[in-house]
């Protein structure tokens, strides 16, 4: 301190202020900061903690309510006669051996294991140090040293030792025993065996108790529902010594970190939690356990299917993904569904997931794949190219081999060397037989392009055709707003100036294909409506404005038809869909299939429908003149036109077979970069009112397509080219699902749902059954409704209801593959009588022809068949024949009056027939299975819920099944099984049998 | 006016260094200055009393009577840096708890973000890309940065103004931090940072970054103003301009440098190499505005055009 002097002075602020002050208001913060680091670090970014406080608090209230619940189940369970009785046999057959065990417990505990401990001991002391001796022998490289060891060896095994070895019979005495090395081992192994047949008789005489006890319990987990008191305990005490940490699911493979159950924490408990049990949602167990159980967490995590940041722990957005920089946020619960596409990319029909069945099958039905790729959606096409491609690199190999072979003939005649000669020969033998196999594989892949060129198919109709088959006036209008028409049309509205449509039109018109129609006298309205409306077309199609519209969605609403179509074009496609006008620009064996169906109607019945349907229109509305659509310099435009919009993506038109599509590719559009999805000007709003997203895109997109040209300012032609569906909220939300879980997932291979086995071929027949919307006249899945199941008629006349076309829930196993193979190819079962119904022709409805390509034939058997887990190849089962008195009994059960099978079943006579409603004996042997016929006798409605056939018409009597009803005279003294007779006796039955049955009845 | 726009720049993580340069460098400029004129009013105090400045050790204006003739480092300045590494500490602290590290989504090499922003520090050079050939922005400039900063002490003559903050002694070398740091490289950070949105479009503070944002510009190189088609032409005709220009600049810092008796005297115990290097350096630095100036009002892309570099 400087010295200061006795004048007036001023205190140096340097050197007399005080910064005490300061320093402790600095300090007091800085530690202040340090408290709140370390609690920032140990709470707020730890909030699962909260959660798991919580959770154990309120799971651990839940279980102590639910726990007398449960127990008082458990003791009623406990209490009903069948408990009481096992648990009193039980408690017998425990008595019984009582005192069996407890006599040789105590010899092994008391005796044996003792005297056996101590022998080991004693003996393994002497063992190490053989072994040591062992060692060193096997490491010595001195002769000398190593005949020392070995003497020193057997000086030990020599040595004798005393043991105190306790007395077997468990008196608790011990014996002082002198044993050599020998003898020690001797005693240990045998007191080993005697251990093992001490146990093992234990075992045995405990069978029976155990068995009893396996029974009890077994009763008490089958009739319990949920769990038992003591499981809950458990439960409780495993609660309580829970710590509070992370919950974490780590899977190498993918890298992937999920600790979503550390809030999570009632998904996976072993009680059904709901979403307020525990007052908060999160606490919710997995609303689908069962997929749960497919999907095991710790082999898939979680963020696998939902997507999220699993990582992230510290807040609900975070871990959620609900964040700008997190590429893959949570799927909304609206589209949690996405999450199974991405491994199950391969199939259109998931199991359960329905809301993206759903959107894949609108992607499918609304024909978005015309414009826009996806894999697996027209995958034909493309192996069509493949294949054409293919024989056209065969065919040039097999042109240079044929060259080359010259060449080796010509030298191996001219060469001087005999040798080399030879080698020339066998090199012009080889590409020979090279060339032969070449042959074979050309052979083959032509068969796939007949079956492909027939499978391709675009989604609307040809438009080569519309001169013969449509109204010219009604073209253009059709063009310009298709749901003005027809309201929900599949047909798009696409944003079109009056000069486009004009242009369009006259393009299509004029290169259209010229053709002459058989001219057909109008028919019976009345009775084209009865076959209309029973035959099958309504499984697609509908008919009926606004609310009166009844019928299939697959096909068009026929309404208006009347008011566009031709009669006579509509007769012939009525009658035969594939009758087509000659294309000179396609050969007909490539010339593409219809995907209507052949009905298998006469003409006069074509022609009845017809009128039918010429008659549904309103009244006549006068079009305005087109006669634009003659102007060769309209079409001229028009072509351009058509190109831009892509018309050729879903129909045929003239000169333009091989156009492309002009959408984008969306088989990955879900992982497309954000940032490459045109907002445009909608961007800023998009990111302020948080749809800056995949989702909000698709949404807003599929609500309108035209949505982000909104204050764009464009030409018309550089505008969006999208045509508006007119779709509703929840198919939006269900493409918007399948578009979400278009990702290139990065999941490898054993993840993915990529089945090589039967499930496989189950894929590819979901494919084939959407596609021809098998489901709009047969269940195929359970809860899948048909189309006729909503038909008025078929939902409120019983009589009706029965003829539903059948379920088909357990085809595979019921029919044989070959006989449903060459069903499927032509349901008439018959070339020449075909106006009928192959198998059932009773029903009204009809079993059309589709024009399935072999492949599809051989793909749809394979799927009916692997889905019911048949055998491939299937091998036709042995069958006992019959004998003489067998087929007496069989005769009388068939025609008796409890089971008068002929009532119902078809004959074949047209005069009984009227009243069947079940198909002929006669194709059974043909097509069903024995093993599958068997259990339909004994139980039908198992089989097929709400069918016709009698359940119960047996009764099980010891080891076999008797006919429930009367037993006849005959059958009473045979002693085989009566389900067992009846199958064979309908395997082997044929047209003298089935006469001698009606003489009978 | 976008004020949720505003907000969503000044409040990213990653430009809060930023935001927080816009107030604490002219805080520190005005203050230190404020403490360059006091002690150059000292100075001339001093100058102006033999006695005074014998006596004086401490140097404090104004000084009063009593108050100590030193002050020891300990524990007087000692205390204060103490204070100020305990404050800055808590800033860091509570910085750190507040506002987590400004992570973005895991990178994609197919997907450049736009706009594509280095990190703060160099916002500087990433914007001298806009006005120079990359080879000049990316690699000439900032070496001579660099090179400059390590050669200031050896071609600094001026024995004065060492451990006190004065104005009078060292007004060519605050002069020159400030244009050189303040005024370029500070603005060009905050240009990047504030004012660059997607497409390194010029948007206005409170303008929505709008990615859709189309306007209009062709940048032009000179000669093709002027209607010079052909080389050699074309590389004689941008070597005669840069050779007026370095011409015009040398002479103009020439007349600064030997603007006052003082400045003359410190030129003279300059050597012409020091002399040389201190003039090619302030040349360069003079370019960089002057280009800044053709590009941004003249829409002039490249002045000298030749096979080997543009300017």
């Amino acid at each position: 301190m400087p010295r200061a002097k006795k004048v007036q002075t001023d205190p140096d602020p340097i050197t007399t202020k005080s910064y005490s002050v300061h320093l402790l208001v600095s300090m007091v913060l800085l530690t202040g900061s340090l408290v709140w680091a370390v609690y920032d670090e140990v709470e707020v970014m730890r909030p699962y903690k909260e959660y798991q406080a919580r959770f154990q608090a309120y799971y651990s209230r839940f279980l102590q309510e639910l726990r007398p619940q449960q127990a008082a189940k458990e003791q009623e369970i406990r209490n009903s006669a069948e408990y009481q009785e096992v648990s009193a046999e039980l408690e017998a057959a425990e008595q019984a051996v009582r005192d069996r065990i407890a006599e040789l417990d105590q010899r092994t505990g008391q005796g044996v294991i003792p005297r056996l401990t101590a022998a080991r001991n004693a003996f393994q002391v002497l063992r190490s140090e053989i072994d040591a001796l062992r060692y060193l022998i096997e490491v010595s490289d001195d002769e000398g040293e190593r005949s020392d060891l070995r003497e020193e060896i057997a000086e030990i095994r020599n040595r004798v030792v005393d043991v105190d070895l306790p007395l077997a019979d468990g008196s608790g005495e011990v014996e002082e025993v002198a044993m050599t090395f020998e003898d020690l081992e001797r005693e240990f192994l045998g007191l080993q065996e005697e251990r093992a047949a001490l146990q093992s008789e234990r075992v045995d005489a405990l069978t029976e108790a155990n068995r009893l006890r396996l029974e009890r319990d077994g009763l008490m987990s089958e009739r319990l529902v949920g769990l038992g008191a003591a499981q809950i305990d458990g439960l409780l005490a495993n609660l309580r010594d829970s710590p509070i940490g992370i919950q974490q699911i780590h899977l190498m493979d993918i890298d992937l970190v999920d600790r979503c159950e550390s809030c999570h924490l009632g998904i996976r408990q072993p009680v059904e939690i709901g979403r307020t049990d525990l007052l908060y949602p999160v606490f919710q167990s997995h609303p689908q356990p069962d997929l749960l159980a497919i999907h095991d967490p710790e082999a898939f995590g979680c963020s696998s299917c939902h997507n999220g940041n699993g990582r992230a722990t510290r807040s609900v957005t975070k871990g959620h993904g609900r964040h700008k920089f997190w590429l893959w946020p949570m799927f909304y619960p609206e589209n949690v569904e996405a999450g199974c596409q991405q491994c199950h990319s391969k199939e259109i029909v998931t199991p359960g997931g329905e809301t993206l069945n759903q959107g894949r099958e609108l992607y499918m039905n609304k024909g978005c794949w015309g414009c826009h790729r996806f894999e697996g959606f027209d995958a034909e096409s493309e192996q069509l190219t493949q294949v054409r491609q293919d024989m056209r690199n065969l065919s040039s190999a097999r042109d240079a081999n044929a060259k080359e072979m010259r060449v080796s003939l010509d030298l191996g005649d001219t060469s001087p060397d005999r040798e080399a000669s030879q080698r020339y020969y066998a090199r012009a033998e080889e590409l020979r037989l090279t060339n032969t196999r070449i042959d074979a594989e050309l052979h083959t892949l032509r068969t796939e392009e007949l079956n492909l060129a027939r499978e391709v198919k675009k989604f609307g109709p040809s438009l080569k055709e519309i001169k013969l088959k449509d109204r010219k006036e009604w073209i253009p209008e059709w063009i310009k707003d298709p749901h003005e028409f027809r309201p929900g049309s599949k047909m798009p509205v696409f944003r079109l100036l009056d000069e486009e449509v004009q242009q369009i039109s006259a393009y299509l018109w004029q290169n259209a294909l010229d053709g002459q129609l058989v001219q057909h006298p109008s028919g019976d309205a009345e009775r084209g409506r009865e076959l209309f409306e029973t035959r099958g077309c309504m499984g697609c199609h509908s008919i009926g404005e606004g609310a009166e519209e009844t019928g299939g969605t697959f096909a068009a609403n026929l309404s208006r038809v009347g008011e566009k179509m031709n009669f006579d074009y509509m007769v012939r496609w009525i009658h035969d869909p594939s009758e087509v006008t000659p294309d000179p620009a396609v050969p007909d064996e490539l010339r593409p299939r219809p995907i209507m169906p052949n009905m298998r109607l006469t003409v006069a019945e074509s022609r009845d429908i017809a009128t039918y349907l010429s008659g549904q229109a309103r009244d006549r509305i006068e079009y305005p003149d087109a006669s634009f659509m003659d102007d060769p310099a309209m079409a001229e435009a028009g072509l351009a036109a058509v190109r831009h919009y892509g018309c050729a993506g879903c129909h045929e038109i003239s000169g333009l077979e091989g156009e492309g599509r002009i959408g984008t590719d969306l088989t990955f559009e879900g992982s497309k970069p954000l940032d490459r999805l045109d907002f445009a000007l909608k961007t800023h709003e998009a990111e302020l009112e948080g749809w800056h997203s995949h989702k909000g895109f698709f949404e807003h997109k599929l609500e309108n397509p035209a949505f982000f040209d909104e204050g764009k300012e464009r030409e018309h032609l550089e505008r969006l080219r999208m045509p508006n569906f007119n779709l509703g909220a929840d198919e939006i939300n269900a493409l918007t699902t399948f578009l979400l879980g278009a990702v290139e997932t990065t999941f490898p291979e054993q993840y993915r749902f990529e089945p090589e086995d039967a499930r496989a071929d189950v894929q590819a027949g979901w494919w084939i059954i959407t596609r021809h919307n098998c489901t709009g006249c047969h269940q195929i899945r359970p809860g899948n409704v048909s189309s006729f199941m909503t038909i008025p008629r078929y939902t409120d006349d019983p009589d009706w209801a029965e003829q539903l076309p059948p379920q088909l829930y357990t085809e595979g196993a019921r029919v044989q593959p070959n006989w449903l193979t060459s069903f499927l190819r032509n349901p008439a079962l018959s070339d020449v009588d075909v106006n009928r119904n192959g198998v059932r022709d009773y029903l009204h409805a009809r079993m059309p022809t589709f024009y399935f390509s072999d492949r599809q034939l051989a793909k749809l058997t394979k799927f009916f068949m692997a889905r019911d887990s048949q055998p491939v190849p299937h091998m036709v089962e042995d069958m006992e024949p019959l004998t003489q008195a067998e087929r007496s009994v069989g005769r009388q059960l068939f025609t008796s009056d409890a089971a008068p099978c002929l009532d119902c079943h078809m004959t074949g006579v047209p005069s009984q027939d009227v009243n069947a409603t079940a198909p002929n004996f006669l194709i059974a042997a043909e097509r069903l299975k024995p093993n599958w016929t068997y259990r339909w006798l004994l139980e039908p409605a198992s089989i097929a819920p709400g069918t016709a056939m009698p359940s119960e018409l047996f009764q099980r009597d010891g080891d076999r099944w008797v006919f429930a009803g009367e037993i006849p005279q005959q059958a009473r003294q045979y002693g085989g099984d009566h389900a067992d007779l009846l199958t064979r006796y309908m395997f082997q039955m044929d047209s003298a049998e089935l006469r001698r049955l009606q003489a009978l009845q | 006016m976008d004020w949720h726009q505003l907000w969503t720049i000044v409040s990213l993580p990653d430009n809060i260094p930023i935001v927080g340069m816009l107030f604490i460098i002219p805080f520190f400029t005005w203050y230190g200055l404020r403490q360059a004129f006091a002690n150059d009013r000292l100075i001339q105090e001093l100058d102006a009393d033999k006695k005074l400045a014998r006596t004086h050790h401490r140097k404090a204006h104004p000084f009063k009577k009593g108050w100590a003739r030193e002050v020891s480092v300990w524990p007087y300045l000692l205390r204060m840096e103490f204070l100020a590494a305990v404050i800055v500490t808590f800033i860091l602290m509570v910085w750190s708890i507040t506002l987590d590290a400004p992570l973005e989504e895991p990178a994609n090499p197919s997907l450049t973000m736009n706009p594509s922003k280095a990190p703060w520090y160099f916002l500087g050079l990433q914007e001298m890309l806009v006005y120079f050939d990359p080879w000049i922005a990316g690699v000439v400039m900032p070496t001579l940065i660099i090179v400059g900063l390590i050669a200031i002490p050896y071609i600094d003559e001026n024995p004065l103004g060492n451990g006190y903050y004065t104005y009078k002694q060292r007004r060519f070398a605050i002069w020159t931090f400030i244009f050189g740091f303040i005024i370029l490289w500070c603005s060009m950070i905050v240009i990047g940072t504030l004012i660059r949105g997607p497409g390194w479009m010029w948007f206005w503070p409170g303008m929505t970054w709008d990615h859709n944002r189309l306007i209009f510009e062709i940048n032009r190189d000179l000669h093709e103003i002027i209607g010079i088609t052909s080389q050699p032409w074309i590389g004689i005709f941008g070597g005669l301009v840069v050779g007026g220009f370095v011409a015009v600049s040398g002479y103009a810092c020439h007349r600064i440098i030997t603007a006052t008796e003082f400045s003359r005297n410190i030129l003279a115990r300059m050597s012409l190499l020091q002399y040389a290097i201190l003039q090619t350096l302030l040349i360069i630095m003079l370019a960089l505005p002057v280009k800044i100036a053709a590009r941004l009002l003249f829409r002039i892309k490249y002045v000298w055009v030749t096979p080997w570099f543009n300017v």
